[in-house]
């Protein structure tokens, strides 16, 4: 009893199923959070990185959908304070299609919003710049959120030339305002 | 039943039978038994002053499981180096573990715990206790978040103790 209880306030916390977004779209904004990594050393060391951010995506277009994004990663391992790097860029939401067939699996209507994006990684002690293209074919949108897997990156460098790539392996964008 | 009304029971059966089936609820489904997982993982060294673990980079974890009951979960598993060199490293196991609360119809949180024994590209063995205190998830959970898991990992050649951290994973299951 006294462990439902401890677990009480987690559930109600969780339990609510969302609306599907598209729907009533009342949300502009939130916040995101992503694990990634990058394949050239001459800008970040080797290592799992993790971002996070604030993103706002203020129109509802049924395609091409824009949001900007703007946020901090930070190669956690091995951990690496001095890289501490800006993340700030443009996706578009290519299209959202209805999934309806996996309702009974996700208890939530999910849409598949595959995107591209474009950006730029700024090292915070002045050591580098890039630009990257990213393409997320696996995006889904759930409710108040949207989760992506194994998005590819390209590392363009200021002469765009391509220096390297990168992946985000996870990202979950909350929406909150 | 009055008496008078028995002779058409058999007709009352067969017309239930005969109706067209009710589509169920999204949540009246029956238990999963076999899962895909994918998530996110990183070593951590276990004392500061230690060298970095493994080869450093971004790490997936990508596994089968079955699950033979309602707790138990026995899960052949990949953890491959992504970036920046893919698979020049990956450790390919196995894990024996539990759901702390029996998965039902009516579960959305749980824990699990398990144990794996892992195997790298040049023969590295390594055993790992891995703890999952937030796993979220629907009836039967036929799809899972599992969050914020934690594993110790030992190396009995080098006698070296060192954390595997799973940030986020995502979970179906059949």
């Amino acid at each position: 009893m006294r462990a439902a209880a401890l677990l009480l306030p987690l559930l109600l916390w969780a339990a609510p199923p969302a609306r599907c977004l598209g729907e009533a779209r009342p949300w502009s904004g939130g916040l995101f959070v992503e694990s990634c990594g990058f394949a050239e050393a001459a800008f970040l060391p080797p290592a799992a990185c993790l971002s996070a951010g604030l993103f706002l995506e203020p129109l509802a277009l049924p395609a091409g959908n824009p949001a900007v994004f703007a946020g901090i990663l930070l190669p956690v391992a091995p951990c690496q304070a001095e890289n501490l790097t800006l993340r700030a860029g443009l996706a578009l939401t290519l299209f959202d299609a209805r999934l309806p067939w996996l309702l009974r699996t996700f208890y939530a209507a999910l849409r598949w919003s595959p995107a591209i994006g474009a950006g730029l990684l700024y090292r915070l002690d002045g050591a580098g710049l890039r630009f990257t293209l990213a393409a997320s074919p696996l995006r889904l949108r759930a409710g108040d959120a949207i989760f992506t897997l194994c998005s590819p990156e390209l590392l363009l460098d200021q002469q765009a030339g391509t220096r390297g790539w990168g992946l985000v392996l996870f990202q979950a964008a909350l929406f909150l305002f | 039943m009055p008496p008078c009304l028995r002779p058409l029971l058999p007709w009352l059966l067969l017309a239930a039978a005969l109706l067209p089936a009710q589509p169920l609820p999204a949540g009246d489904i029956s238990p999963a038994r076999f899962g895909l997982t994918i998530s996110s993982n990183t070593f951590q060294p276990a004392e500061r002053s230690a060298g970095y673990p493994v080869a450093p980079g971004l790490y997936a974890r990508a596994g089968l499981s079955w699950l033979p009951g309602s707790r138990l979960e026995l899960e052949l598993f990949q953890v491959p180096l992504l970036v920046p060199e893919p698979f020049s490293e990956a450790f390919t196991g196995f894990s024996a573990g539990c759901w702390l609360f029996r998965r039902k119809h009516d579960s959305y949180f749980n824990l699990t715990a398990d144990l794996s024994f892992m195997l790298g590209l040049e023969g590295r063995k390594l055993l790992a206790a891995r703890l999952c205190p937030i796993v979220l998830g629907g009836p039967y959970y036929h799809y899972a978040d599992h969050l914020l898991a934690v594993a110790l990992v030992w190396d009995p050649e080098q006698a070296s103790l060192f954390w595997q951290l799973q940030l986020v994973g995502l979970s179906l299951y059949f």
